[in-house]
């Protein structure tokens, strides 16, 4: 199990001569849970922080507090020689499949490649590894012989999820994986994570803008806004009953088939700028529902008796969860 | 006199040849005046590529035959004199990253200033004026102020907005929008499709929407022409097309397509992958990963009327009445 507690991530830009430089939170006091075979979907907007939670997940990025365990332990320093260790069990699969590969080794090399990053097994069980992983992603020994750029789109984000697969990970953060593909190959690529998961009991962070997506394969759905979770709680609950303002907001944009002239929440403005957040509720600026408090006091996450939490003062969450 | 039974824009067997990869094939279609036209398909389905050759605008290592007529004048592989006419002023068009598309070294109030000019030929005030009116309607705010902007000082909603004004600016009879909000946010598409929308409702304009998302066609169009393999494969007023999808192609992709409404699904993936443009099949395109292929599918098919508005490319939906 993964779990990360009040992890924040800051990185300064410097300003011109005259002026002090400014700290911009990427990540702010986010807490996780990542019980095995679950998939907790982040969701927001550019900028919101979700890639950087996953990166700091993972050890890629050391953050300035807050810290993360496995199987509770705490995770040892990127770099370290224990780090590496723990590497096989985290995997990251990101949205460009072609930039993951390198682009002049075949298929099955590079899925058997982590096996001897991290000394598994002897070659006989390398060799049964790869074929069980690219047989579990759908490729032919004929497509694995191949080179990245000789394969589609679809192949080549299956043969990523092969290579991440190989090392049997506990945890796999999957940022964007579906973007880059079309939809009747999403559903290739989507059923074959599904079924992955199945099969190792592994637990996912989902990373996606697509709502549409993340209901396919979450069970929870965390909201990320400015850094920080606004709401977090099963996938049902957060997609069709949102509390925040801004989650009604996201799941009013999505484009329904058949819905023309719909109406819909309809955001004022941009996402604010990280380097100047708001006072108060991050939300504020673009939120129709403010009221003074929301100006000057910045809601803490509350929960509801059925696990939804939400950092909001005017949401009505009926039954509080005792703690 | 003929105008009035010549359709806005028709293109009659439109073929795109990139070096003897055909990119689009045997492309026909009309759009009307007011009309609002989604074009949805994958990657490389050619639904760029048709519209983008339909404009002069694909570049020289391409050949287009056939013919692209607005109000009976032809427009495929027109002299430059002719399309300069056409383009910006009759059609405009507007593409996929805003912030590539603009002068980073122009303020953006310089670069519809521009348009207004060169398709207008306004000057003085009346180009201040109209400048401002075109911003505020594309929802910037303050526009007085905020047309010295550098595209770099504005966020990509916002880029594209101002995109948006300057197809507006020529007061086009047609606007090509090509995957207008793929670059953007969820919070920031909803916005400008609605945009796109009111604008084409009050200004009567015909609308071109091209995306490979049917959801965010579905959401502004009154016609969908569904693209595969360089071909349109169907085409069909919006309601119907997904009440009954007829190509066993577009059914599969609305199989595919999560939805956030109604009762959860599995996505049901189409086997296979698109055809590579050199190595597509002979017969129909879509046959190699069609579930109800038979012996006639090994011809090529073509686009045939099925019902008012609605026609289609496959054999069996042709059987089967």
């Amino acid at each position: 199990m993964l779990r990360c507690v009040n992890l924040s991530l800051s990185y300064r830009i410097p300003g011109p001569f005259w002026r002090k430089s400014t700290r911009v939170f990427a990540v702010n006091d986010v807490s996780i849970t990542l019980p095995p075979r679950q998939t907790l979907a982040l969701v927001g907007e550019s900028g919101s922080g979700k890639s950087t939670t996953g990166r700091l997940l993972l050890g890629l990025e050391t953050p300035d507090a807050g810290y993360v365990m496995l199987n509770g332990t705490r995770l040892p320093k990127p770099g370290t020689r224990r780090w590496q260790k723990l590497r096989k069990r985290l995997q990251l699969v990101y949205q460009s499949p072609l930039a993951a590969l390198d682009a002049r080794m075949k298929i099955s090399d590079a899925v058997r490649e982590p096996l001897a990053i991290h000394n598994i097994g002897t070659p006989q069980e390398r060799a049964l590894k790869v074929g069980a992983a690219l047989e579990a992603v759908g490729l032919t020994l004929e497509q694995s012989s191949r080179y990245p750029h000789e394969l589609s789109g679809g192949q080549v984000q299956r043969a990523v999820l092969a290579r991440a697969m190989v090392t049997e990970p506990e945890v796999m953060v999957c940022d964007e994986p579906m973007s880059a593909l079309d939809v009747s190959v999403q559903a290739q690529v989507m059923n074959t994570l599904l079924e992955m998961q199945k099969r190792m009991r592994m637990a996912i962070l989902f990373i996606s803008h697509d709502l549409r997506l993340v209901r396919q394969i979450a069970h929870e759905v965390a909201v990320m806004y400015l850094g920080r979770i606004v709401e977090q709680g099963p996938t049902e609950l957060v997609l069709h009953r949102p509390l925040h303002p801004y989650t009604r907001a996201l799941v009013s944009a999505v484009p329904v088939i058949g819905a023309r002239g719909q109406q819909r929440i309809v955001l004022a403005g941009d996402p604010p700028d990280p380097s100047r957040p708001p006072n108060g509720c991050p939300f504020h600026p673009r939120c129709s529902l403010a009221v003074d408090r929301c100006r000057v006091d910045r809601p803490a996450l509350r929960t509801s008796a059925e696990g939804q939490s939400v950092a909001c003062h005017v949401a009505e969450i009926g039954a509080e969860a005792s703690r | 006199m003929e105008d009035h039974v010549q359709p806005l824009l028709s293109i009659d067997n439109l073929h795109v040849d990139f070096g003897g990869v055909e990119a689009v094939r045997d492309l026909s279609l009309t759009l009307e005046r007011g009309q609002t036209l989604g074009v949805v398909g994958e990657s490389g389905s050619g639904k760029s590529a048709s519209w983008l050759a339909a404009l002069g605008l694909i570049g020289t290592q391409a050949s287009c035959y056939g013919s692209v007529r607005l109000h009976g004048m032809e427009i495929l592989n027109a002299d430059k004199r002719v399309l300069t006419q056409v383009r910006g002023r009759r059609i405009a068009i507007v593409f996929q990253d805003p912030t590539s598309a603009l002068n980073p070294l122009r303020s953006i109030g310089w670069q519809i200033k521009e348009a207004l000019r060169l398709h207008r030929g306004l000057s003085g005030r009346p180009l201040q004026q109209e400048t401002e009116r075109l911003l505020t309607r594309v929802g910037i705010a303050d526009a007085a102020r905020r047309k010295n902007a550098l595209p770099h000082e504005m966020s990509g909603g916002q880029n594209q907005r101002v995109m948006i004004a300057m197809a507006l600016a020529g007061e086009p009879e047609i606007l090509v929008a090509d995957e207008p909000t793929t670059a953007l946010d969820s919070t920031i598409q909803a916005q400008i499709l609605d945009l796109l929308r009111d604008i084409q409702r009050e200004t009567g304009m015909a609308l071109v929407l091209i995306s490979h998302d049917l959801a965010v066609v579905s959401e502004v169009c009154d016609q969908v022409a569904v693209m595969y393999a360089g071909q349109i494969i169907e085409s069909a007023p919006t309601a119907q097309l997904f009440a009954k999808p007829l190509h066993p192609y577009t059914k599969g992709l609305l199989a595919a397509q999560p939805t956030l409404d109604g009762p959860a699904r599995p996505m049901r993936p189409i086997r296979g992958t698109t055809p590579r443009p050199d190595e597509m099949p002979s017969g129909c395109s879509f046959a190699p990963r069609c579930d109800l292929m038979i012996t006639p599918c090994r011809r090529p098919q073509t686009l045939r009327h099925v019902a008012p508005s609605r026609s289609v490319a496959c054999v069996r939906v042709e059987m089967e009445g």
